[in-house]
């Protein structure tokens, strides 16, 4: 636990567009190669001036990973993670930067599986290993396993090109991950597989952490992140945004990139409330001033603090501060809850409130725990006075927004979505009537 | 499927051409030995070494799929066609000896020295392939150029006529291409009336671990653009 097992310093990596290798970066290379044999030099040097275009696909990576632990990789597409993937398995040189990694990488990439389509999924199963450093009676160990698990069953001696791609990469996952590499890196790799493989790979992937192995997993579903990564590692244009703690990284990442916002805060004297009729309220009835002001609105976990990301048994905690304005009318905190543009629900405390003018107040509900489905979920806010006519001093849209996600639990019934814009727990039995 | 008798076909083809043109021609190609063992022995140990040559140096592009996907020492790769094709070598040694067995022709103690033989073709296969393996993923240029050699190769060297032909002034010359010294050695393991080359081959072998630890020296250099440029 002391040393970490992968230690990366400084990575960058530089690409050039149009050409993998442009005119000065292939002399750059010729020099190198003919470095000492002089006399070669001069051979096919190219005469066009060199036009370059590079970019950098990492830029001054620094991050430590220790043993056993699982590390998620966020950002968007082209931010870097796949090359640095790819760095990581020596398969890509860094331009600048070196990495120490301490164990035996395997590393899965989504896209493709790289399988020789010629040669049947037996063979495919025992060049990869081998070339992964297993020998012969190694593989024939394990073997059976991997056939098992990918099942892909009696297809095994045919060659890989009439699998399906699913077939194919339940293959390639199976071979990765029984290849018992110390450190296993996953690419994207979970987006394929139905529900019920997914479910196994993350299994298997328990078992894996379990023993002591480090796992890398890039994914693009924060669902999966979440459910797995105790770290996280987010990568925005070759560039490191956030690393640490998974939970506060995916909470950035969901504000930024989701657009999720767990916190409101009225900034004073840009959010003032103006207060306007509701309905058929003939003019000379509208009030003069409004009669409460939002201060803020929040959804807050246990441990109070506002939160983007909750689990599905986690208890979602709704908090409205608000001043009272006026003491002649009767207030109402309610709160709408929208999916998908449905109204979902629409609560509120069943008394109204009537105070002393200037009075700071917080309402205070909950979304009890395995009430809500798994999605994105807004959250408007109302304060209104009940009596007629309706008054609405406070209206702000989906000022709150939230994802809920499932937690990994590998004795779930049913591993796919769940329908329906709520999924509350009800009490269930079953009561035995008669015996045939 | 004829499956490995293809292996045959090619040498056997130009053994009957050449052949043929030697009959007609009445061309005197110095041979000491029958032509058709001379031309034959020349012909399927030329073939595995040019054959070991160019797919090693195709090797890095036909097997991208893995260079990309797995790491793994990258010298595996340009070794496995040198070694590959001693089977078709192999193979194509059974008409040899019906070909041998058919002019009362009988390999001597020197047949011990085969292996070693065989060993620096395929040194040089490797030096060679692992050379312009690296030198072609910066130029394309450079596969060009290699097929060319290898396409004059087989004049320049003693495949189809014995050295004898050349005129004395230019053999010094002649005998600065390695597989020259390598064809002859060859031959003269199975042949108990042909005499072994002895200073060409030494020549052979010396130029070949040249070849191979300049090819490999570049080849581990180039290793690190290999999946830039794949």
């Amino acid at each position: 636990m002391d040393e970490p097992i992968i230690t990366v310093k400084g990575i960058s990596k530089k690409y050039h567009i149009g050409n993998p290798l442009p005119p000065r970066q292939e002399r750059k290379i010729l020099r190198r190669l003919l470095s000492p044999f002089r006399a070669f030099q001069g051979m096919g040097m190219p005469f066009t001036a060199p036009q370059e275009k590079e970019f950098w696909a990492l830029k001054d990576i620094s991050f430590d990973v220790y043993k056993g632990e699982r590390l998620g990789i966020i950002g968007r597409n082209g931010a870097g993670k796949t090359t640095l993937l790819k760095i990581l398995s020596r398969l890509v040189y860094p331009t600048e930067g070196e990495a120490r990694i301490r164990g035996r990488v395997t590393t899965l990439f989504g896209v493709g599986t790289g399988f020789n389509g010629n040669m049947t999924g037996r063979n495919n199963v025992y060049l990869d290993a081998t070339l992964h450093g297993l020998s012969r009676q190694e593989i024939d160990a394990r073997f059976d396993e991997i056939v098992e698990f990918s099942g892909v069953g009696k297809f095994i001696d045919t060659p890989v090109k009439c699998y399906s791609n699913g077939m194919q990469s339940r293959l390639a996952f199976a071979v990765a991950a029984f290849l018992d590499p110390d450190i296993l890196m996953l690419d994207e790799v979970l987006s394929v597989g139905d529900m019920a493989f997914q479910q196994k790979c993350l299994q298997k992937m328990e078992g894996l952490t379990s023993a002591g192995r480090t796992i890398f997993l890039v994914s693009h579903s924060m669902e999966s992140i979440m459910r797995f990564c105790e770290k996280v590692l987010w990568l925005e244009e070759g560039q490191v945004v956030e690393f640490g703690v998974a939970k506060d990284v995916t909470t950035s990442y969901s504000k930024r990139m989701l657009k999720l916002q767990a916190s409101y805060k009225a900034q004073p004297g840009i959010e003032r409330s103006r207060t306007t009729p509701v309905g058929q309220t003939p003019p000379r009835d509208i009030p003069q001033a409004p009669g409460a002001e939002l201060l803020s609105f929040e959804v807050l976990d246990a441990e109070h603090q506002p939160k983007e990301i909750f689990f599905r048994h986690e208890q979602i905690n709704i908090e409205t501060k608000f001043r009272v304005l006026r003491q002649d009318i009767p207030l109402v905190v309610s709160v709408h809850i929208i999916k998908d543009n449905v109204h979902v629900m629409t609560t509120h405390c069943s008394k109204t409130i009537q105070e002393e003018i200037n009075t700071v107040w917080i309402g205070k509900t909950n979304i009890p725990a395995d009430f809500l489905n798994t999605g994105d979920y807004s959250f408007s806010i109302a304060i209104v006075t009940p009596a007629r006519p309706k008054w609405q001093h406070v209206y702000l849209e989906k000022i709150v927004s939230l994802k809920v996600v499932e937690a990994y639990n590998p004795d779930r019934i049913f591993s796919g979505e769940y329908r329906g814009v709520v999924r509350p727990q009800f009490p269930w039995e079953y009561i035995k009537i008669s015996q045939e | 499927m004829l499956g490995f008798l293809w292996t045959f076909a090619r040498p056997l083809a130009m053994l009957a051409v050449f052949t043929l043109l030697k009959k007609l021609s009445r061309a005197d190609l110095f041979n000491t030995i029958p032509y058709g063992l001379y031309l034959y022995s020349g012909i399927i140990f030329w073939f595995y070494f040019i054959e070991a040559v160019t797919s090693t140096q195709r090797s890095i592009a036909s097997d991208a799929g893995l260079i990309k996907r797995i790491y793994y020492p990258r010298l595996i790769t340009p070794m496995v066609p040198v070694i590959a094709r001693l089977y078709g070598l192999l193979l194509s040694l059974i008409p040899l000896f019906i070909l041998m067995f058919y002019y009362h022709v009988y390999p001597g103690w020197r047949i011990l020295l085969l292996p070693v033989v065989i060993l620096q073709a395929m040194v040089l296969s490797l030096g060679l392939g692992t050379l312009f393996a690296a030198l072609s993923l910066v130029k394309k240029d450079y596969e060009n150029f290699l097929s060319l050699i290898i396409y004059i190769g087989i004049f320049i060297s003693p495949v189809i006529y014995a050295p004898a032909m050349i005129p004395q002034r230019a053999l010094f010359f002649y005998y600065m291409n390695p597989a020259a010294g390598m064809l002859l050695a060859f031959r003269s393991c199975w042949f108990t009336d042909f005499p072994f080359p002895f200073w060409q081959f030494l020549y052979s072998c010396i130029a070949s671990v040249l070849f191979l630890i300049i090819g490999t020296t570049m080849f581990r250099k180039a290793e690190m653009y290999f999946s830039d440029s794949l």
